[in-house]
């Protein structure tokens, strides 16, 4: 049995007109969809516009939401298309225009025990793992660059990525395994 | 400074080295990727900026654009035939022309072409010069409008048409389009 859509009483304020319902909803879900579209653009004047565009056109559109997934499925698919249309149209690589690493890292799990490897921990750079980081997720194809994001970033499960991506969870897992190689790949590449 | 990049580099490569010896260990590094964030401020301000440029968008938009826009709206919202909303905004459009082309007050000879109404210029004999007013030339500008079958649709033929004036009554909806 589905869960009912939390957002519901907004959609069909927002269908109606009411033009408050759909700011909360810009609200709510800005944060979630500004990472998918940063993560896959690392460019975040282009992350910006596309945000614009993708609310733009939710709001053109919203009539004709159908109820038949959840709102928060239907505007991530809506972003998801707008940002892999965005990029294959996009034939070179733009320069990365990167946000800044929240302090918060510091006190992340995977973070300190992943420096507790290392003997010159505090010497690591930030900055420059980030840099490398995303310099490698760009050398992905969009399609692997979407998975990784979906799941490693957001942590989405493979069922909701599936809907999304419109593929088989097969093919998302398959696409996931040859992602992470590939990642390690060009990170192997900078360390010799 | 080149020596501490070299350095910094160097130090991110054995970091690297010593972290990445499990599968799993590329994973929990991409996932520290959630930390890059614009900061609460740019959250806080996103949505202001969208009703901006929504409302710069809507002030760049013509009104031919957005009388084609509407149309297509109308027509997807009664669920019509796809094709329809085209012809529909064409046939919008086709009307606004007729009636920027039917104004008055031009006296240009314009060469006659199927489907659009010919203006044909004559001149009178000038009126009788008086001693208050001297001789003018006075243009009368006729205008003929095309066989009925090259007229532009839904226009009907009244007889205010046949003098090339188009009555303000001429709007048809857009089902007799």
């Amino acid at each position: 049995m589905r869960k009912p859509d939390p957002d519901l009483d907004l959609v069909d304020r927002a269908r109606s007109g009411d033009t408050r319902a759909f700011d909360e909803l810009v609200g709510k879900y800005t944060p979630k969809l500004y990472g998918l579209v940063y993560h896959m653009t690392s460019n975040r004047e282009d992350a910006n516009d596309l945000l614009q565009d993708v609310f733009a056109k939710a709001y053109r559109s919203i009539k004709r939401f159908q109820g038949k997934s959840s709102f928060y499925t239907w505007i991530y698919s809506i972003a998801t298309n707008m940002t892999l249309n965005f990029l294959k149209k996009r034939n070179r690589r733009r320069t990365m225009s990167l946000d800044d690493v929240d302090l918060a890292i510091e006190n992340d799990h995977d973070f300190i025990e992943a420096t507790s490897k290392s003997d010159p921990v505090r010497e690591a750079n930030i900055a420059e793992l980030q840099q490398r980081l995303n310099m490698a997720m760009q050398q992905l194809s969009v399609d692997h660059r979407a998975v990784v994001t979906m799941f490693d970033i957001q942590g989405m499960p493979h069922s909701e990525i599936s809907k999304i991506l419109g593929v088989s969870e097969g093919t998302v897992r398959s696409r996931l395994f040859y992602a992470h190689r590939l990642l390690q790949s060009h990170l192997e590449d900078f360390r010799k | 400074m080149i020596e501490k990049v070299q350095k910094q580099t160097f130090i991110t490569a054995l970091f690297l080295e010593k972290v990445m010896k499990d599968p799993e260990d590329i994973q929990r590094l991409i996932r520290l990727k959630k930390y890059e964030t614009p900061g609460d401020e740019y959250f806080q301000t996103f949505l202001e900026d969208f009703k901006d440029r929504q409302r710069g968008e809507m002030l760049k938009q013509s009104a031919r654009g957005l009388l084609f826009e509407r149309v297509t709206m109308w027509f997807d919202e009664i669920n019509g035939p796809r094709w329809l909303a085209p012809v529909g905004a064409t046939a919008a459009a086709a009307i606004a022309f007729g009636i920027y082309t039917a104004r008055p007050a031009n006296s240009e000879k314009v060469t006659s072409v199927p489907g659009i109404a010919s203006i044909t210029e004559n001149r009178l004999p000038p009126a009788p010069a008086t001693a208050a007013t001297p001789p003018t030339a006075v243009d009368v500008i006729t205008l003929q409008l095309p066989r009925r079958d090259l007229r532009v649709p839904g226009l009907g033929s009244s007889p205010s048409e046949r003098q090339g004036i188009v009555p303000a009554s001429a709007r048809a909806t857009f089902r007799e389009l």
